[in-house]
């Protein structure tokens, strides 16, 4: 039984991806052999759809977790519960185009959503001024550079200069670019390795844990 | 301590105060500041322009709430292009929530211009899955979006689905980016394989970053956040909220660069009062 | 209820949300567990009606597809990971399916993307950026070249040349993450200055 704990795991891994890659590399219609991956191209999407459970029930048994330890604030968590019950079971009721069910999206997800993620941008131009210190010659470069790019962008610096807005096109497609290029280019050569290890058995990390060595 | 030395300390509260000034004051006292269109923008026009009367744009909203001020104004402006010339629209998102902000944009404008729901455009609703459901619309669009549209109607029921049997049958790729699932995703499993062009337009966060694709040609030009979509508006000929938003966005970022300039003489100023080792 | 009492909705929980901005407060809290409870529950239903039933109703019960009760198998068997040390190993069946098949995707389509960079670095020369450019990107590449010892004033300097490259763009990553937080702002000003109370036209 052991080996299908451990062992099998990696072989079903070696083999998915192995389909994918004849199908890929192979002129699978010259040899009449169907191609796999258009059936589990589909599996997949579908097991994502069953898997999506997962993310409620990790986020639950930590905000009922906090309810039964009643943690400082944990009636937060009871909002929070009862907000994924009462909304969850209207939603199912209604289907998400149902009127209560939009309207609770339109209404209070979204705007709250949106409010949350725009906090950031009172964070971070306090973050600029705090720490955006020229201290040495990468720091400097780093400064300007971002500097000259949001005058450019915004129509102010057109006012200011003609020109600005070139400038700062040349500095995103110029050296900008060429430096991203050259990192990702890197990354790129990391994600292949990883993924031929994975292939090979060799990263298993993904077993989570008691897995692995 | 003197006063520069304060301003080191000062209550970021103040500081936000200030930003809010910066973006109201110019919503009630508009400046009109001039919005020059960038290359790619004019790319992304141009992809759009050249494509004949009934050809297809395959839509991905892939955007949560948080950024769709950047990227929902696009929408609004690519369907306003696209209706005007007749091209029709299948759109999808591989986000939860990006679908239905598509569909606000949309519908609204598609009424306003006498287009027809299932005839000029389709919208296929959220589709989970990523990268593997992009796969899967390549073979077979029907069989990726299980069949069905947004709201459960068959796929086989409108007459645009008929002859949008999978992504090969669209005409250009116009996908909104904010992270992943986005561009990546279907530069590398459709627009690569399939040699169609892919534009659309991203979030500021990742703009900086897509670059080097613009470059390569493997992005047909790119929108770059509310900016790009404000220049878009204009080249559609149809204001919306991008080009509202740019006289708030230029004072935001002078005041960003007001903050930055402060900072650094109060950081100087401390330096030269406690000897160079203060500063680190 | 009526358009514009979903907008005063709407309006009210964005100043609860920014309330944050003065200190944290139970409003902000009691806003931000809404949007947490609230968000799960959408996901869950959304996948549901336009993912789970359709694929139900139209792919297996009309269509016959049954063989996709397989990927459901192998969907639920993520599951198991809850049921404790007897079982929770079969949810390795599942992650094995995705890891695999990602990993093969990888393998087999981003070369094609890869490779177009790669040539793209060098184009024909048609002015003086082509060349700054195709020096930054090696320059940046060597500086991530650790295999190397780099000693001597041409090996650091095109190292650092590299580094102050990346500066550039670490900059213009900053500057246009500023600017895009910036319009989130505006973004929400709109919609509670325009959509909400109709001050701004």
């Amino acid at each position: 039984m052991n080996w299908l704990r451990k062992d099998f795991p990696l072989v079903l891994t070696f083999l998915f991806g192995l389909v994918v890659m004849v199908s890929k590399f192979l002129n699978l219609a010259y040899f009449k052999l169907p191609d796999l991956t258009k059936t589990l191209d589909k599996w997949s999407q579908i097991t994502f759809a069953f898997a999506i459970l997962v993310g409620v029930i990790n986020l639950s048994a930590l905000h009922i977790n906090y309810i039964r330890k009643r943690r400082a604030g944990y009636w937060y968590s009871v909002i929070a519960m009862a907000t994924l019950v009462l909304y969850g079971t209207l939603g199912m009721a209604q289907g998400p185009k149902g009127a209560g069910a939009l309207f609770i999206y339109s209404n209070v997800l979204i705007p709250i959503g949106s409010a949350i993620y725009a906090l950031l941008g009172f964070y971070i131009v306090s973050a600029a001024y705090r720490s955006f210190h020229l201290r040495s010659l990468e720091a400097t470069v780093l400064i300007v550079a971002s500097v000259l790019l949001m005058l450019g962008q915004a129509p102010i610096g057109q006012v200011l200069w003609y020109d600005f807005p070139k400038l700062s096109n040349w500095i995103m497609t110029v050296p900008n670019s060429a430096g991203i290029r050259g990192i990702q280019l890197g990354a790129a050569i990391g994600a292949f390795a990883v993924s031929i290890r994975i292939l090979l058995g060799l990263e298993r990390s993904w077993f989570g844990s008691g897995g692995g060595q | 301590m003197d006063s520069w030395n304060k301003m080191q300390r000062i209550d970021p509260r103040l500081i936000y105060l200030l930003i809010l000034l910066a973006m109201v004051i110019p919503m009630f006292k508009p400046m009109g500041l001039p919005v020059a269109v960038s290359p790619e923008t004019k790319t992304v026009f141009e992809a759009i322009d050249s494509l004949p009367s009934n050809a297809v744009i395959f839509i991905s909203h892939d955007t949560g709430p948080g950024n769709a001020p950047e990227l929902d104004p696009m929408i609004a402006a690519l369907a306003r292009q696209a209706f005007k010339k007749n091209i029709k629209l299948v759109v999808m998102s591989l986000w939860e929530m990006g679908a239905q902000f598509a569909d606000d944009q949309i519908k609204p404008i598609a009424a306003a211009m006498g287009k027809t729901y299932g005839v000029d455009y389709v919208n296929l609703g959220y589709k989970i899955g990523g990268s593997m459901t992009i796969r899967t619309m390549v073979n077979d669009l029907s069989k990726g979006a299980a069949g069905v549209d947004m709201d459960n109607k068959p796929l086989d029921s409108f007459p645009l689905m008929q002859r949008v049997k999978s992504l090969k049958d669209v005409d250009l790729l116009f996908v909104t980016t904010v992270g992943s699932p986005g561009y990546s995703d279907w530069m590398t499993y459709a627009a690569e394989p399939l040699k169609k062009k892919l534009t659309g337009g991203a979030s500021l966060t990742m703009y900086s970053g897509l670059q080097q694709y613009i470059r390569s040609g493997q992005l047909t030009g790119y929108l770059g956040g509310m900016r790009g979509a404000a220049e878009y508006e204009r080249l559609v000929g149809a204001p919306g909220k991008g080009l509202a938003g740019m006289d708030s966005q230029s004072l935001g970022h002078i005041l960003v660069i007001l903050l930055i300039i402060l900072g650094n003489i109060g950081y100087f100023r401390s330096l030269r009062a406690t000897g160079p080792a203060g500063g680190k | 209820m009526s358009a514009q009492t979903g907008l005063w909705l709407g309006g009210l929980v964005t100043l609860m949300a920014w309330s944050y901005l003065y200190k944290e407060n139970p409003f902000f809290r009691v806003a931000e567990h809404i949007y947490v409870g609230g968000a799960m529950a959408y996901g869950v239903f959304n996948t549901y009606y336009q993912v789970i039933l359709p694929t139900w109703q139209k792919d297996m019960v009309k269509d016959g597809n049954w063989s996709y009760l397989i990927p459901i198998v192998i969907g639920l068997l993520i599951y198991t990971r809850y049921g404790g040390r007897g079982w929770n190993w079969l949810a390795r069946w599942t992650m094995a399916f995705w890891v695999g098949y990602g990993a093969g995707y990888e393998l087999a389509y981003s070369p094609a993307v890869f490779m177009k960079q790669v040539t793209d670095t060098f184009r024909p020369i048609k002015g003086i950026n082509d060349v700054l450019y195709f020096l930054i990107v090696a320059a940046s590449l060597f500086y991530f070249l650790f295999t190397v010892k780099k000693e001597g004033p041409l090996p650091k300097g095109v190292a650092m040349f590299g580094r102050l490259s990346m500066m550039v763009a670490f900059g213009a990553a900053f500057g246009s993450i500023t600017m895009a937080y910036l319009s989130l702002i505006i973004g929400r000003l709109q919609y509670l200055l325009k959509d909400v109370v109709h001050l701004v036209k």
